[in-house]
C-alpha cells in the first residue's frame, strides 16, 4: 500500500507545477499592480480613496463595484446590502469580520477574522460581496472594468 | 451468503454514518485553513470504502455524507451544497479510476484530494462566473498533497485492521 515509485514522482511533479504555478500568479498579480497603479494616477480607474488611511483601506465589493471603503485603523461596524440581503462588518484594531449576514450558508461570518494577510478574502457568494484591501480591489476593479 | 449480505449493509451503514460524522464535525469544529482550505476528513471513510467494500458503496458513501452531511448542517441546495457536489465527483470519478489502475492508498488519496478541490473550483469558476478564483487553484493543489497524504495514511492504517469484504482481484 506504499507508493510506488513512479507515484511519488507523479506527486513531485504535481508539487512542482503547482509552486511554479504560484509563482506565475504572483508575478502577474504583481505587473497587474504596477498596470492599475499607473491607471490610477492617470484617472482611469475610478472610485478608489486617496486620502492616507490610520490602517489599510478596505473595500466592500459587490458584484463589479465598490459598495463601501472603509478604514480597518478607525473601529466601527457598517451595513451593505448584497443580492440576498444584509451584511453587517465589524472593524476591530485593525481587523475585520462579518458579524452578521443574511444568507442561507453564513461562510463569511466562519472566515473569521481577516487584516489583510488572509490568502483568500472574506467572500459571501450569495450576496456576491468581497471584502478586500486596497491591491486586492484594485487588481479586481481594474479586471472587471 | 445472508450473513454476508448482513455484514455487507452493516459496514456501509456504519461507514456511511462515520462519513457524516466526520463532515460535520470537520465543518463545526475545524476552521478552515487560509480561510477556505479544508482538511477533508471525509475522504478517510471513502478510502477506507474503497479498499473493503469497492467502488459502488464508495460512491454510496460520498453521496450520503453530502447529501445528509448538507442536510444535517441546513446547507442542502444552497451555493456549498454544489460546491461540495463538484469536490464529490470529482474526487469519485479519480477514486475509481485509481481503483482500476491498482494504485497505492497513499497515491490515490493525494489524487484524490487534489480533485476535491479542483471540483470545487470548477464548479465556482463555471456556476458562480468568478474565473479569477482559478489563481487559487495553485495553492490548493499545494496544499491537497499534505493533506491527501495525511488522509491516505489513516486510511492505511484503518484498512489494515479490517478484512476486507470485496472480493480481491
Amino acid at each position: 500500500m506504499d507508493m510506488k515509485k513512479k507515484e511519488i514522482w507523479i506527486v513531485a511533479g504535481i508539487a512542482a507545477v503547482a509552486i511554479i504555478a504560484i509563482l506565475i500568479v504572483n508575478i502577474w498579480k504583481a505587473q497587474n499592480k504596477t498596470t492599475v497603479d499607473a491607471q490610477v494616477s492617470a484617472g482611469t480607474v475610478t472610485s478608489m480613496p486617496t486620502e492616507t488611511p490610520k490602517g489599510k483601506w478596505v473595500a466592500v465589493i459587490h458584484g463589479k463595484e465598490a459598495a463601501l471603503w472603509f478604514d480597518s485603523g478607525i473601529n466601527d461596524t457598517y451595513t451593505v446590502t448584497g443580492d440576498y440581503g444584509k451584511m453587517t462588518i465589524a472593524v476591530q484594531n485593525g481587523k475585520w469580520h462579518v458579524s452578521s449576514v443574511d444568507c442561507p450558508n453564513h461562510n463569511c461570518e466562519q472566515m473569521g477574522w481577516d487584516d489583510g494577510t488572509n490568502m483568500v478574502p472574506i467572500t459571501c457568494i450569495p450576496n456576491n460581496i468581497i471584502i478586500c484591501t486596497y491591491d486586492v480591489a484594485q487588481n479586481y476593479l481594474e479586471s472587471n472594468s | 451468503m445472508r450473513i454476508d449480505k448482513t455484514r455487507h449493509f452493516t459496514y456501509l451503514a456504519l461507514l456511511s454514518a462515520m462519513a457524516i460524522t466526520l463532515n460535520v464535525l470537520e465543518t463545526a469544529m475545524i476552521p478552515p485553513l487560509f480561510g477556505v482550505f479544508r482538511i477533508g476528513l471525509a475522504n478517510i471513510i471513502a478510502l477506507v470504502t474503497l479498499k473493503i467494500l469497492g467502488v459502488k458503496d464508495m460512491i454510496i458513501v460520498n453521496i450520503m455524507r453530502v447529501m445528509i452531511g448538507s442536510l444535517l448542517t441546513g446547507r442542502i441546495f444552497g451555493s456549498t451544497f454544489w460546491i461540495s457536489c463538484g469536490g464529490v465527483l470529482i474526487s469519485t470519478l479519480i477514486l475509481f479510476l485509481m481503483e482500476k489502475l491498482h494504485s497505492s492508498l497513499m497515491f490515490t488519496s493525494v489524487m484524490s484530494a487534489i480533485g476535491h478541490s479542483t471540483g470545487q473550483v470548477f464548479v465556482v469558476m463555471l456556476f458562480y462566473m468568478q474565473p479569477l478564483i482559478a489563481t487559487i487553484l495553485p495553492y490548493f493543489l499545494a496544499l491537497s498533497i499534505p493533506t491527501g497524504l495525511a488522509t491516505g495514511f489513516v486510511a492505511k492504517i484503518a484498512v489494515e485492521r479490517v478484512k476486507p469484504l470485496k472480493k480481491v482481484e
